[in-house]
């Protein structure tokens, strides 16, 4: 593929959208340097984001059907240094990082792509997903990562396994009825997860159903949400950029968190309403256009990487969002592209170089329409 | 799929519009509350000072060093400073400032003195990363001095024990308060005057001690304590004009100032273990004091004792209660002349040192024939006393230690004090006509001694005794100094005027003082505590203590005591010295143990005062 080719091919939507949320993060991590008053987050996501482009674009240049070989591979790889992580010092709690002494990998983050190669590959050609018994290798596939990472603890990771294994199986036209069913028996199983949950989740969940928008904040458990709504809250229309802070006092803005897995209320409170549309905006975009090319592919992995890394990451974009407004519990997810951190920001990097990869190279081969099924088989 | 991406998102912009536009208001309007902070205006607690103004215990003014965590970038580097400068461990300090990183104040040591104050200050650290607080800090100058008598004063400033608790009230004053309005970066940008209260600076307390009596008497203690190491010692000196305490000592000691010094921080051999006799432990560790505000010769520098036995806590003057003894013994003879039962010039058979009292038998320590009145108290005869207690009749001898103050509290202004134990009227039996006259079957508190005494002394008339002259507030004490010769605005806290109450006529108590007390030092058993030139009245007493396995009286365990004044025409003082269980003191040692203390501590406090 020649340079101009390349040009041509590209869906400059997805490279415009993922520099667009970039962008914005670090004005919001920039906004959350200043609020705190001390910390250089912003110069260290620069850096990041230096290091992410690059390698999204370096993932697009080999075809990504070379990829389908290592799928396995490297599934193994990851559950294996998901396995590592259990032997490393703990951090706040949880063991979900290796050192590697310029940074902490996050093995979690690295799980969910080879997640999805590994479902791709093994859907692509089956078609026994088409019966209830042909979905228990696919779950038992999401479960052993899923296992593992709730044990770290980290049930927001875990969480996005799910919809992502969903889309991919919807995808590949899994009978509906079979998914509803599972989900039904998944529903039934929420009593046991509440009992097995730690206390502090427990609150996290509580105190969403115990909200008091504008009220003082709370003492203990809700005082993070609260903290993050009026974070929100007060940035208005327009926000503090334009129309200036709207209280004096630093206290008001202490956001725990904040440039990492709260850095949308600072892009609300930076930029206002506008602010937080547009990077709502900009995500549609993107996975209305990785949508696209999923459906356009008609190579079946190519077009499961597609359906799979658009689910991985508008999952978390839903969750992390959700969680900062308080439509869903907290949990210790970033909000991808966004979000300070580099484990996070270059593994979505190279999940949406994978996406333009595959739509690249839509696949030429003289080969049917995949996963069309006739009613009945 | 497109279909569940749009519901989400447009869920979320429905719930960005509640929050950004709608509830905004709410959400300004309760994050805007003004940010006014309270902050209060510490009062000064008051001083504590003797009679003659010298400092007991004051107030300093300490800077107490805090820092701002979360804008130390290196806490590692800026620990290891820190801790040249204060004396403590780096890394501890620096994992200290870690685990705060996200907070804005934390103290990182309170109250240095003035050399580290200057030497965190030459460290030029940045300035928005630690500042300085001014705290009072209370000394007690004159460090184990008096120390029973003063108390304790925390850094919770709070008293405990002593005049620090019982006016803790006035002492402490109330604190302030203003009301500051901050800008966004924590700064004060206003007061609100309308808000400002100052504080009620603590008032100063004026006691009857002085300085100087005080240490002759603590001197005499720490010598009794080396020579015959004791369980614990007392001494008391009362004006019996006036029912002023001049001077009151107990052993074992604390020493209130090191236990405040370093915020609170005790000394490392603090800790060791102590035992029965930990006072004396504690005086041959030797560390000197290191004040040099104190106007005492340096010789008086006694040890800290910091983490002393609880022991050293109570003060022996008026919270322990002892069998008086033969002490007794002159007040008995006082009630008896004034009640006309003996006359001075009568004698009185002491039936050769053995008498059989009803079922019982008593002893004297020699073989006494016939004695005078003056030699039953010089001799200390029991027999005679009994006979003279047979004559009273127990109602009489019940109405006598009433009279003279005993079981019931003296009202002194300390905390603590203790009622002694004078057993109703209808518990009484024949036995008791026999012990009572002797000093047993009661048990009073030195300080209820000496005031029974002070009483004799004085004339008949029994004051209560006092220790606070005045309390003042700072500039009343600088400007016009109450001092023993009262001004007319003095204001005694408790009893402006003192309570005195009759006990025996005045020629009766003469004398007592005058002719058998004093006989008593003069050829009696009271004979260490002659003094050339003065004459010195007194009464021994050695009271043997109850054997609490045999319950009966110990042959080996007892309390000496000699409580004695001067001059006996006109007594100017008197001094009670109380010693616990001597050790190797022989039965009727009272004489040796305390006589000889006391003549010194009125030697030297009648010259001290300008008496001849």
């Amino acid at each position: 593929m020649t340079a101009l080719e390349w040009c041509r091919r590209v869906p400059w939507t997805v490279v415009v959208c993922t520099l667009g949320l970039m962008g914005l993060g670090l004005s919001g991590i920039e906004r959350g340097d200043e609020l705190a008053g001390r910390g250089e987050y912003f110069l260290r996501q620069l850096v990041w984001v230096a290091l992410a482009v690059p390698a999204m674009l370096a993932v697009t240049l080999t075809p990504y059907r070379n990829l389908r070989q290592w799928a396995y591979p490297l599934f193994a790889l990851a559950v294996v240094a998901l396995v590592a992580v259990y032997f490393m010092p703990p951090r706040n709690g949880a063991r979900r990082w290796i050192p590697l002494g310029f940074m902490l990998f996050q093995p979690s983050e690295a799980a969910k792509l080879a997640y999805i190669l590994a479902l791709a590959h093994y859907l692509m050609y089956r078609r026994n997903y088409r019966r209830l018994t042909g979905l228990l290798v696919p779950f038992a596939l999401t479960l052993v990562p899923v296992g593992l990472i709730l044990r770290e603890p980290d049930l927001g990771t875990s969480l996005v396994f799910l919809p992502v294994l969903y889309a991919m199986l919807f995808a590949v036209g899994a009978r509906m009825r079979h998914l509803v069913l599972v989900s039904c028996l998944g529903l039934a199983v929420l009593p046991a997860l509440w009992l097995g949950m730690s206390m502090e989740q427990r609150s996290r969940v509580v105190v969403l159903f115990t909200q008091d928008d504008g009220g003082p904040p709370p003492r203990g458990d809700g005082y993070h949400l609260h903290q993050s709504k009026r974070v929100m809250a007060l940035g208005g229309a327009w926000g503090s950029a334009t129309a200036g802070p709207a209280a004096a006092d630093p206290r008001v803005y202490h956001l725990p968190a904040g440039r990492t897995d709260f850095v949308f209320c600072l892009i609300g409170e930076r930029w206002g309403l506008a602010g937080a549309a547009l990077v709502l905006v900009l995500y549609v975009a993107l996975f209305g256009r990785g949508l696209m090319i999923a459906a356009a592919t008609r190579e079946p992995f190519g077009r499961l990487v597609a359906v799979g890394v658009v689910a991985l990451v508008a999952s978390q974009t839903a969750i992390n969002a959700g969680m900062t407004v308080g439509l869903m519990p907290i949990t210790g997810l970033t909000l991808p592209l966004v979000s300070y951190g580099g484990s996070s920001l270059l593994s979505t990097a190279v999940a949406l170089g994978l996406l333009i990869n595959v739509g690249l190279r839509p696949g030429y081969e003289m080969t049917p329409e995949p996963f069309r099924f006739a009613a009945g088989t | 799929m497109v279909l569940v991406l749009a519901v989400a998102g447009l869920v979320l912009v429905a719930r960005l519009v509640q929050l950004q536009a709608i509830e905004r208001e709410r959400f300004a309007r309760q994050a805007n509350r003004q940010r006014s902070d309270i902050e209060t205006l510490p009062a000064r607690p008051g001083d504590i000072v003797d009679r003659r103004g010298r400092l007991l215990a004051t107030t300093i003014t300490r800077q107490s060093l805090y820092v701002d965590p979360s804008r130390i970038d290196d806490p590692a580097a800026f620990a290891a400073k820190l801790a040249g400068a204060l004396d403590l461990d780096a890394t501890e300090l620096a994992e200290r400032l870690s685990a705060a990183r996200s907070r804005r104040f934390l103290w990182v040591r309170r109250r240095l003195d003035d050399d580290t104050t200057d030497a965190v200050r030459a460290l030029e650290l940045p300035s928005d990363t630690w500042g300085f607080r001014e705290e009072y800090l209370r000394r007690y100058p004159q460090g184990v001095l008096a120390a029973h008598v003063l108390g304790l004063r925390g850094i919770d400033n709070r008293g405990r024990g002593g005049i620090e608790q019982r006016f803790d009230d006035l002492l402490r004053g109330r604190d302030g308060r203003r009301v500051l309005i901050r800008d966004a970066r924590g700064r004060a940008v206003e007061v609100r005057d309308e808000a400002t209260t100052a504080p009620l600076q603590g008032r100063t307390i004026v006691l009857s001690l002085d300085l100087v009596v005080q240490l002759f008497v603590e001197e005499q203690l720490d010598a009794i304590v080396a020579e015959w190491q004791p369980i614990g010692a007392c001494g008391i000196v009362m004006e019996p004009s006036t029912g002023r305490i001049v001077a009151m000592a107990s052993r074992p000691v604390f020493n209130p100032d090191p236990a405040l010094a370093e915020g609170g921080r005790q000394t490392a051999e603090g800790s060791e273990q102590e035992t029965e006799r930990g006072e004396r432990r504690q005086a041959e560790r030797g560390r000197p004091e290191a004040d040099t505000d104190s106007p005492l010769p340096t010789a008086y520098r006694r040890p800290p004792t910091v983490g002393v036995e609880s022991a050293a806590w109570k003060n022996l003057a008026t919270a322990a209660v002892y069998e008086p003894g033969s002490t007794f013994k002159p007040l008995i003879v006082a009630w008896a002349l004034d009640r006309e039962t003996v006359s001075p010039d009568e004698t009185i058979d002491c039936e050769s040192g053995a008498w059989r009292m009803g079922r019982r038998l008593l002893h004297d320590h020699h073989s006494y024939g016939e004695l005078s009145l003056t030699d039953i108290i010089a001799r200390s005869s029991n027999i005679g006393m009994a006979k003279i207690g047979q004559r009273l009749t127990n109602t009489e001898l019940y109405r006598a230690t009433m009279a003279f103050g005993f079981g019931r509290r003296t009202g002194i202004e300390l905390p603590g004090e203790v009622d002694g134990l004078v057993r109703p009227l209808s518990q009484w039996n024949s036995y008791s006509t026999g012990s009572v006259p002797m000093g047993q079957e009661i048990a009073v508190t030195p300080l209820q001694l000496v005031a029974a005494h002070a009483a004799l002394a004085g004339g008949g008339r029994w004051i209560a005794p006092r220790l606070v002259l005045a309390d003042v507030d700072a500039v009343e004490a600088a400007v016009s100094f109450p001092g023993p010769a009262e001004g007319p605005h003095m204001r005694a806290p408790d009893a402006a005027a003192p309570l005195v109450s009759p006990t025996v006529s005045a020629e009766a108590a003469r004398w007592v003082v005058e002719e058998a007390m004093t006989a008593v030092v003069e050829r009696g058993t009271g004979k260490p505590a002659q003094l050339p030139g003065r004459r010195v009245f007194g009464k021994t007493g050695t009271a043997q203590k109850i054997d609490p396995e045999t319950g009966g009286y110990s042959k080996t365990r007892s309390v000496c005591s000699f409580v004695g004044g001067a001059p006996a025409e006109a007594p100017r003082l008197v001094v009670l010295v109380l010693v616990d269980e001597p050790r190797g003191a022989s039965e009727a040692a009272g004489g040796r143990v305390a006589a000889a203390a006391v003549g010194r501590i009125l030697d030297r406090a009648l010259d001290y005062l300008g008496e001849p």
